[in-house]
């Protein structure tokens, strides 16, 4: 062997394998669902290793942050009481117009839509690649989490459930490459749709109000006419205007340790 | 020297050493990916372990072996299912259809024809994906970038384990 050129067993050994990796990749994307078992294995076979993978990273992070936690801790905690008291201020503006609104939806007849019971879990593998941005949560079938659902942290839209299995669902981030999501800019009540892009930013286009002009800095809400993520959950602020434009998310994707999934019943939704 | 070594037999400790190797370097691929999450390339090092060992002990490094852990990579990094494999089949038979000239040259050579290698696997792997209208950015060349300069390093280390366990 050591001296053989390639040997005609091996050159229909390595035809056959290609011709199946090709009619798998091809059918994969052509339905979806056809390999979702296949995921579902290696996903829930490997989520205890993922996790334990998981633990080395998050020691040196929590050492990162005790030392320099402990360098800043007297001038952060300075900062944090004026943001508690700013927050105390804006919590009580908060119940005014909470209670406003309630009251205005009285007189409307308005229904408020169900946002479903939230629950956090924790992420066991974040995986962004130029390929694809998605990331697996410790939470499954058993904690009746199903496909569609929304996800999202303290800052804003993550993205929605992908894919679910028995202990564990795959996350598709907004930033990736297939994610779509109706927007509205919320200066001027304009619409749109903000698209991933594989990388951090997301990119903002505008299916109507073309003529409409935009600002760095203008907040980017969902506008929930999809029916699957609700009203005025924060994506993100407008970054730069040119050509395309281009949309920082409030999420930072880069430290996604926990995610919260809004388990709304998805029953005729999707 | 090199076709001494390529010539002498080696122990069989190596062929559960190499598909162990090959899987570690899928876990380690994780690793970093988990410690370095906030980039947005791929760490791909399966590439690294299929290339040098299909090339100098083929014969532990079975197709079906690499195809397999490629597989394992799609249904972790959730790819369409055989975008990985089709790219390590391709690595696979390049180290072997390449493996007389390259065995017997210099390191450096061999770095070079990985990295020339692994650049027409990458650029084949894009094409793929622009076909299945998947997105195709730049960040592909930092994954090469990397996945060479992995290759270096791990290599090296490689060479000092195959010397080691190689019949005398």
């Amino acid at each position: 062997m050591q001296h053989q050129r390639i040997s005609k067993r091996y050159n229909i050994q390595f035809g056959f394998y290609a011709f199946f990796c090709v009619l798998f990749m091809v059918l994969s994307i052509q339905f979806p669902g056809l390999n979702a078992s296949f995921q579902a294995f290696v996903v829930e076979a490997s989520a205890p290793f993922l996790q334990a993978v998981k633990k080395p990273s998050e020691w040196v992070d929590s050492f990162e942050e005790s030392v320099t936690g402990h360098v800043s801790v007297y001038e952060e905690n300075k900062i944090l009481k004026d943001e508690l008291s700013h927050k105390q201020r804006l919590v009580r503006d908060l119940s005014i117009l909470e209670n406003e609104n309630r009251n205005l939806r009285q007189l409307l007849n308005a229904v408020k839509k169900a946002e479903g019971k939230p629950l956090t879990s924790r992420v066991i593998s974040d995986k962004k690649s130029a390929f694809s941005h998605t990331l697996i949560a410790h939470i499954g079938d058993v904690d009746d989490v199903e496909k569609g659902q929304v996800v999202i942290n303290e800052k804003g839209l993550i993205g929605r459930v992908l894919e679910v299995f028995d202990k564990t669902a795959r996350i598709l981030l907004i930033t990736d490459f297939t994610s779509r999501i109706p927007v509205k800019i919320l200066e001027g009540n304009v619409r749109g749709i903000v698209r991933g892009t594989n990388s951090y930013n997301l990119e903002l286009v505008f299916t109507e109000d073309e003529d409409v002009t935009l600002k760095e800095g203008m907040l980017v809400v969902t506008t929930g006419i999809d029916g699957l993520f609700p009203q005025g959950l924060p994506v993100g602020v407008i970054q730069s205007v040119g050509k395309l434009i281009y949309i920082k998310p409030d999420v930072d994707f880069s430290e996604l340790d926990f995610v919260t999934i809004q388990r709304q019943p998805m029953e005729g939704v999707l | 020297m090199a076709m001494n070594q390529a010539n002498r037999d080696y122990k069989p400790v190596l062929n559960l050493l190499i598909p162990l190797f090959l899987f570690l370097l899928v876990v380690l691929g994780y690793i970093l990916g988990e410690f370095f999450d906030g980039l947005v390339f791929k760490m791909w090092l399966l590439p690294v372990g299929v290339f040098y060992w299909a090339l100098f002990i083929p014969t532990a490094t079975p197709i079906i072996l690499a195809l397999t852990l490629a597989l394992l990579e799609d249904g972790l990094a959730g790819t369409p299912f055989g975008l990985h494999g089709l790219a390590i089949l391709g690595v696979h038979y390049m180290a072997l259809s390449q493996r007389q000239s390259l065995i017997y040259s210099p390191f450096a050579m061999i770095v070079t024809g990985f990295a020339i290698n692994m650049a027409v696997v990458m650029a084949a792997m894009s094409g793929v994906m622009w076909l299945l209208e998947l997105p195709v950015n730049l960040w592909v060349i930092v994954s090469w970038l990397f996945v060479v300069v992995a290759f270096i390093l791990l290599a090296k280390w490689f060479e000092m384990v195959r010397h080691k366990l190689m019949k005398d």
